[in-house]
């Protein structure tokens, strides 16, 4: 297993590299950060000054053998509209954005798996139709809406919690509960397929015939068996959210990673914007070698080769 | 067995399963929350009783607390109640007032211009406010090499000299008649930080303000405290306000304004900037004013169809600028200049262009039966995220054009990069074939209509879209000039460039503040955010 993991890491780094690549030739071509950095109507000459000063008039081979060998010792460079380390920047962020993430899942989870089974036990029922149909709000939702009613109604109308913020418990509740109402829906609605899917195999008519209730039967052996799409759909969210929660992290100002790649990118700050691409894609790397090692901790037929 | 049975035989589990789904939530809060985390800064004390700290609400984050950028938006509600520069305006007046400076006279060698520096002031590290430090921090920040945005308001280059400790001498390389409205914005640095601590330039400025640095939580908060010492405590009226009573101040970012309206009614912040109208109507209290910002619409001349005056003329008649400024974007004033009263060149006697669609029709058909293709591709294009509800804004113009016989007109939402790149391209780089029409928003942050015009109308203008040596040569002679002959000068240059429908000016958007009941406070026309200015009870 730990073989495994080298070979995934060392596999990764080399896929991050060519990221890193893509997006230096990209954004080296999508705009002027010199510009964006000045007022409107600078006069020509401060503008060329500027581009001197943050080294953009160098050769194209220049700049980019100079930015790839800082890779190589972990200096991104300081970020052109910062004037500090870009990669501090991007670190800084990874707190909020992690708390926010594992709150928001181990929250969202449960529920989810709590909503999912109820409907699969009896698909077609009543319960299931309601469950269901709260599952899709969830997906539905829009959480820009979301998070602006839950700021009216808990913060506003009855002051129970601040509108905004980064700070102790109250401060993570409502970006929180804003954030997991997409996963609770969509991991109920796999939650749901699969173990409706598990209930109809003859196994489960075996331990029905042993006369084990519903209930046990799913508990004990239908959710361990569907577990395979659940965990796989919720890596899928972690990753998600790791990449940072734009919209959340704007209304609620919470300072994830999530804003500062998006005002990177804006402001075309290309140091910042590979410090942040480097430190999302660290946290999804060891995501998803969390999940794979979690797929042969559940079901032993996938063989883990090193 | 139902499921009812089972839960009825097995009380121990299910106390289990709800610990299993509510303690993961609960315990990596509470972990992560203790890790490191403090809560964020409530502000004051409330809405009465006396405040003595406050917080302020604002859309975004200082990119940098260096001195450099207390120009901008982002910086100068921070850095200009830490630093202090040569000069400020007076919030009532708008005239020039000393601030580090008592006295300023340009000498007989018209490229000198002294000050004398007040005296017994020192700056927050300790270290004195003299000549030196003076001379120091501006060529630092309007330095060639270090090459600072600040460098937009600089006139010719200039270097700053010391003559004795508390007088200062500034020569530019050509004659700088507007030598103190560029120096109003440049705030001074300690000479000592900028000496022992250079690498802390960008995030921990020491000036000589009303406030002091405190902290900096990068994507949180910037908190002040009050410095007990500084020169305006005795001297308030030359300091023009002095707040005692504020201790400490917080500066919170929250880019969606419904958060911050929000804010201000539920006490977290107790000043918000930049509402909109309905939202700072909801606020415990509201102040409204307009800034340096004026709405314009830029036309490309080069265009076979824009080059045509009576086009022009045209299209700046065919849309209502009322329905754009009060019905849109909230409320302000029509405008016939792209500055507004508060810079020097402000022409009274200019009205702005009528809503007049049946002569815009009249205009286009004479055109076209004279064979201008009036059915060139055109596009209204705004940039995404700067003007408020500039989408719908631009729509309406594409319409009007459409409607007065132009027949090819579009409108587009442009993201930053790709607008900017369009509009900073310069007369020369703009091809015939271009055809924008774009709707942006024009800040006279100097207060002097000579920068306008140099940016936008002459031929190597950074955001211009015209070219005519008539009016290079105008522009050169009124550069020359000060006080009363400069301001006759712009004046007729206002009026040339409106005869000639270069830019349509559509107004002055208001800019509104949400604040707590006891805090009384007026929007200054720079928008500078100064406590030293809010009176708190």
């Amino acid at each position: 297993m730990l073989r495994y993991a080298l070979r995934r890491t060392f596999h990764s780094a080399i896929v991050m590299i060519g990221v890193l690549i893509v997006v230096f030739l990209v954004v080296d071509q999508i705009g002027d950060p010199a510009r964006l950095m000045l007022p409107a109507d600078a006069p020509i000459q401060v503008y060329l000054d500027l581009r001197a000063k943050l080294g953009l008039d160098e050769p194209f081979l220049e700049r980019f053998w100079h930015t790839m060998s800082g890779w190589f010792v972990g200096d991104f460079g300081d970020s052109l509209w910062q004037g500090v380390p870009a990669l501090g920047l991007a670190l800084q962020r990874v707190p909020a954005t992690l708390t926010l993430t594992i709150v928001s899942l181990a929250f969202a989870i449960p529920v989810a798996l709590l909503l999912g089974t109820r409907s699969a036990i009896k698909p077609g029922s009543l319960t299931d139709r309601l469950l269901t149909t709260v599952s899709l709000a969830g997906v539905s939702v829009a959480d820009f809406w979301l998070g602006l009613m839950l700021i009216l109604v808990f913060s506003v109308q009855f002051g129970l919690l601040p509108t905004s913020g980064f700070g102790g418990l109250e401060y993570l509740i409502l970006p929180a509960l804003t954030l997991a109402f997409r996963p609770i829906g969509r991991i109920a609605q796999i939650a749901r397929s699969a173990l409706v899917e598990e209930m109809q195999k003859p196994y489960i008519q075996t331990l029905r015939a042993k006369g084990l209730t519903e209930k046990q039967i799913v508990r004990k052996h239908a959710l361990k068996n569907s577990a395979i799409p659940i965990i796989t759909v919720s890596g899928d969210e972690i990753a998600t959210f790791l990449n940072g929660a734009v919209v959340i992290e704007t209304i609620f100002a919470w300072p994830g990673i999530g804003t500062l790649f998006i005002g990177a990118i804006e402001r075309r700050d290309l140091p910042l914007i590979e410090a942040c691409v480097f430190v999302v894609a660290l946290m999804v790397i060891a995501v998803n070698l969390i999940v794979d090692l979690t797929y042969a901790y559940l079901d032993p037929r996938a063989k883990i080769r090193g | 067995m139902s499921m009812a049975q089972t839960d009825r035989v097995s009380p121990p589990r299910r106390r289990t399963r709800r610990a299993m789904l509510v303690s993961p939530a609960l315990v990596l809060a509470v972990v992560l929350s203790g890790c490191g985390m403090t809560s964020d800064d409530e502000g004051g004390s409330g809405n009465g009783g006396g405040l003595t700290k406050i917080t302020i609400g604002l859309s975004e984050e200082p990119r940098s607390l260096a001195s450099w950028n207390a120009y901008s938006n982002d910086g100068h509600p921070v850095l200009r109640n830490i630093e202090e520069a040569l000069l400020n305006r007076d919030p009532q007046t708008n005239e020039l007032v000393g601030e580090l400076a008592t006295e300023w006279k340009q000498q007989a060698d018209p490229k000198t211009w002294r000050f004398t520096l007040r005296q017994g002031v020192t700056f927050h590290d300790g270290s004195p406010f003299n000549a030196e430090a003076a001379a120091y921090g501006l060529n630092w920040v309007l330095s060639k090499d270090n090459a600072f945005p600040m460098r937009t308001f600089l006139g010719p280059e200039l270097t700053a000299t010391v003559v004795d400790e508390y007088t200062l001498d500034v020569t530019t390389e050509a004659p700088d008649p507007i030598l103190p409205t560029r120096l109003y914005f440049v705030t001074i640095p300690s000479m000592k930080a900028l000496k022992e601590k250079p690498n802390e330039w960008e995030t921990h400025p020491v000036g000589t303000g009303p406030y002091k640095f405190a902290a900096w939580n990068r994507g949180r908060d910037i908190q002040l405290t009050a410095n007990d010492q500084w020169w305006g405590r005795k001297d308030t009226a030359a300091a023009h306000g002095s707040n005692d009573k504020v201790k400490d101040v917080t500066y919170l970012f929250r880019p969606e304004t419904e958060v911050r309206a929000s804010m201000v009614k539920t006490g977290e912040a107790q000043f918000v900037r930049w509402l909109t109208e309905s939202q700072c109507g909801e606020a415990p209290k509201c102040e409204k004013g307009v800034g340096v910002e004026t709405v314009i619409l830029r036309l490309d001349t080069p265009n076979p169809a824009l080059k045509d005056p009576r086009v022009r003329e045209a299209i700046a008649l065919s849309f209502d600028k009322s329905q754009i400024i009060n019905n849109i974007m909230g409320g302000g004033e029509l405008a016939a200049q792209i500055v507004g009263p508060s810079a020097l060149g402000f022409n009274k006697s200019l009205q702005p262009y009528p809503y007049d669609q049946a002569k815009a029709k009249q205009l286009i058909a004479e055109a076209k039966a004279d064979g201008v293709p009036v059915d060139a591709p055109l596009t209204v294009a705004a940039r995404e995220g700067f003007i408020l509800r500039a989408d719908e804004s631009i729509q309406l113009v594409a319409q009007a054009l459409t409607d007065i016989g132009l027949t090819n007109v579009k409108s587009e939402m442009r993201e930053t990069a790709k607008f900017e790149q369009a509009w900073t391209a310069g007369y020369q780089a703009i091809t015939p074939d271009r055809g924008l029409i774009g709707l942006q928003q024009h800040g006279n942050e100097l207060m002097d209509y000579s920068s306008s015009i140099e940016g936008y109308y002459a031929c190597k203008g950074a955001t211009s879209a015209y070219c005519d040596p008539e009016l290079e040569k105008l522009t050169a002679a009124a550069n020359q000039l000060a006080g009363g002959e400069r301001d006759t000068a712009l004046q007729n240059i206002a009026k040339y460039v409106y005869d000639r429908y270069i830019t349509v000016p559509v107004g002055q958007p208001n800019f509104y503040f949400g604040l707590a009941t006891g805090i009384d406070w007026k929007p200054r026309l720079d928008g500078f955010l100064l406590v030293k200015e809010m009176k708190v009870s």
